[in-house]
């Protein structure tokens, strides 16, 4: 019997042994580089400086206050960015991340639900209550348009503190949220106006903020494969690149504000090979497709969220372990920064006790393993090199069939990276169901049935967050201006329909205390909405 | 249920939760197995959900949560069903980010099923199957 072909999980074919001979046409120089060294396949760090990483967990629930706690107890267990500084990675409750205020009767259910209420600058200040605006790393995983940003600027202006000074990330990658389980509310043109639009702020105002990080790990978690998260993501930045040129950018200057999010999941080598050969093509791309002259500007900052759908209800212990390992294969990839998934992410938001463990799972790699004296330490392996190459190829082989529908956008509004993703979902829904591929404790090794959860589960109830933000939101549109709001608000809605420049604007409106839907508001009424999401046009209705 | 069709299924959304990954394999997967589905896109209330329901004539709900909300969502889902007299004819079953200590109160509310992150699709569609079984038998 013949013995049947073996693959990565994301599908490339591999061997059972490697030898001199699968590498000998790949040449160091040209393919590799030293760690630092262009095209970055080994990393976007000098060797001198070993491996770096910072580790940042997703956090935020309950009341702004709550999730204030929450940043501090992690803190102390030492946040940080790849630099060193310290460091949080702050979601919004889906109430304000989709647009509303907290008292909007159809957001009930969700006002303090993973993560915290923003309606406006002063529960931005309230989260942040007692951490500094300077010397802190602020990560904030907002979409566009970046009112987040705007209540950061803002905050910065009220206490005197240059902007320049401010340092962090935030998401706004609102066209991947199309394909993906982010998040999506506009149309995909209007996505990229907006997204642009952020970046024109930040290179010119904010050299340490990055301002575009491309949410490849909603797409991935969504179920696609290695090289297609790594093709997607690529793709939807090339656009992105395209759109600030178009708009007069520096490319040289924007590119460095720019930063890839993705996922790590668990065929060990193959997901060190996704990052060591997307740097490559990233770094090409900008060199040979768009010009890009500058060294650093060419550098792939990754940051990696190890994930969320590999860690089943089934003996969620095991999940502390599924983690760390791919929490290893990101940092043996190249990973700038690391995020590891909690191992209750099947129950619910973490506990404290789940998040402090999945922060220190990155620390026990960093100080007791001696990974991190040397840089991309799995280079020069048979099977690496190799698979990198193979990797780099099934990559190179998406864009191009991107590039022929012409572009991002274009592949999206057809269909055709949420029909890709449909195919791999429902490929591995049979090979769950027939055994062809073992989930331990998912398809095979399943606990006794019970009736209890096998670990403690974080609550959250949204109905007295929703009162007590009323009650804020009632005293906020008493005290401030205003006439002051009507003004802003009339300035904004001139600016979204004339294509002007928001930032600014959405700055000031910070400032005089306009709410979150009331910037939402004006934005989706001019701009429209869509809410098409991941699955394929032409399956929503029967079939 | 009814006997001489296809078993109808609409595939529930609610508020901002745009996890679809599992709603799109159902969806695949029920199709393949002869039942109809019909998916009501993101951002639904229960109200738009229940109104659907009863206009595409389903026999089942699937609501999907992913933010912890689906013990609320699935009362207001139930209460609804019960005041437009509906509530024998369609059921409802839940999927996705799901506690254990939340079973017995979906329960209670009268949801039929309940169903953990990476529940294989082939123990729904048995689930689906047999439920309608007794049902009819219910029914004579």
């Amino acid at each position: 019997m013949a013995e049947e072909a073996r693959t990565t999980i994301g599908g490339i074919p591999i061997k059972s042994v490697y030898t001199p001979d699968d590498v000998k046409n790949i040449d160091y120089k040209k393919e590799l580089g030293d760690p630092g060294v262009y095209p970055f396949t080994r990393g976007i760090y000098s060797g001198a400086k070993g491996v770096v990483f910072g580790q940042r967990p997703v956090l935020g629930f309950g009341l702004p206050e709550e999730t204030n706690k929450r940043i501090k107890y992690l803190l102390q267990y030492g946040m940080a960015s790849p630099s060193g500084m310290p460091s949080y990675n702050l979601t919004m409750d889906m109430c304000s991340a989709y647009g509303y205020d907290s008292d909007d009767p159809r957001m009930a259910e969700f006002v303090g639900v993973n993560g915290p209420p923003c309606n406006s600058i002063r529960d931005s200040e309230a989260i942040l209550e007692g951490i500094p605006l300077e010397g802190v790393y602020h990560g904030a995983l907002s979409y566009a348009p970046n009112w987040r940003v705007a209540h950061y600027i803002a905050m910065a202006d009220n206490r005197n503190i240059p902007r320049r000074n401010m340092a962090g990330a935030t998401l706004n990658d609102s066209l991947h949220g199309f394909i993906g389980e982010g998040l999506q509310l506009f149309p995909p043109r209007a996505c990229l106006r907006l997204i642009v639009d952020t970046l024109k702020f930040v290179t010119e105002e904010m050299p340490y903020f990055r301002a575009c990080d491309v949410q490849a790990y909603s797409s991935r978690e969504a179920g696609c494969t290695a090289a297609q998260e790594a093709a997607f993501a690529v793709a939807d930045m090339m656009d992105i690149v395209q759109g600030c040129i178009d708009k007069g950018l520096d490319i040289d200057a924007a590119s460095t504000h720019m930063t890839f999010f993705f996922a790590c999941y668990s065929d060990f080598f193959e997901e060190v090979a996704k990052f060591r050969a997307v740097r490559k093509v990233w770094a090409q791309i900008l060199r040979e497709r768009f010009h890009v002259k500058n060294d650093k500007s060419l550098r792939m900052r990754i940051q990696v969220k190890t994930s969320a759908t590999t860690l089943p209800a089934q003996h969620p212990q095991l999940n502390i372990f599924r983690s760390g390992l791919q929490a290893l294969s990101a940092i043996f990839g190249g990973a700038s920064g690391l995020n590891i998934t909690c191992m209750d992410e099947a129950f619910s938001a973490p506990t404290e006790d789940s998040a402090r463990i999945a922060l220190l799972t990155g620390k026990v790699i960093e100080h007791e393993t001696g990974i991190v004296n040397v840089a991309d330490p799995l280079a020069g392996s048979y099977y690496v090199e190799r698979l990198t190459r193979d990797m780099e190829d099934a990559i190179w082989a998406y864009l191009k069939k991107i590039d022929e529908m012409g572009g991002w956008i274009k592949a999206i509004e057809r269909g055709y990276p949420q029909r890709e993703i449909a195919n791999v979902n429902i490929k591995e829904s049979h090979d769950l169901d027939s055994g062809k591929k073992i989930v331990v404790g998912v398809n095979k090794f399943q606990p006794e049935d019970s009736d209890t959860d096998p670990i403690e589960i974080f609550d959250q109830d949204p109905t007295p967050t929703v009162k007590e933000m009323t009650k804020r939101l009632k005293k906020l549109r008493k005290e401030r201006d205003n006439a002051r709001v009507k003004d802003v608000l009339a300035q904004f809605r001139e600016g979204v329909r004339g294509d002007g420049y928001l930032m600014p604007i959405m700055v000031d409106a910070a400032k005089a205390l306009c709410t979150t839907s009331e910037i939402f508001g004006i934005l989706k009424e001019e701009l429209g909405e869509d809410h098409s999401c991941l699955i394929p046009p032409d399956w929503a209705k029967g079939a | 249920m009814k006997k001489d069709r296809k078993i109808r299924i609409l595939l529930a959304k609610a508020g901002p939760d745009t996890h679809v990954r599992g709603i799109s394999i159902l969806m695949s997967r029920l199709r393949d197995a002869g039942m109809e589905t019909i998916y009501t896109g993101l951002y639904q209330s229960p109200e738009t959900i229940v109104e659907a329901a009863v206009q595409e004539d389903v026999d089942f709900i699937f609501l999907s949560s992913h933010l912890g909300r689906h013990v609320a969502l699935a009362r207001d889902i139930m209460a609804l069903l019960k005041k437009k007299g509906v509530d024998k004819r369609i059921a409802l079953a839940v999927g996705g980010v799901i506690p254990k200590r939340d079973f017995e109160p979906l329960r209670e509310i009268g949801v039929t099923g309940a169903f953990q992150p990476h529940t294989l699709a082939n123990v729904v569609i048995d689930f689906v199957n047999n439920y309608v079984a007794k049902a009819d038998k219910k029914a004579g």
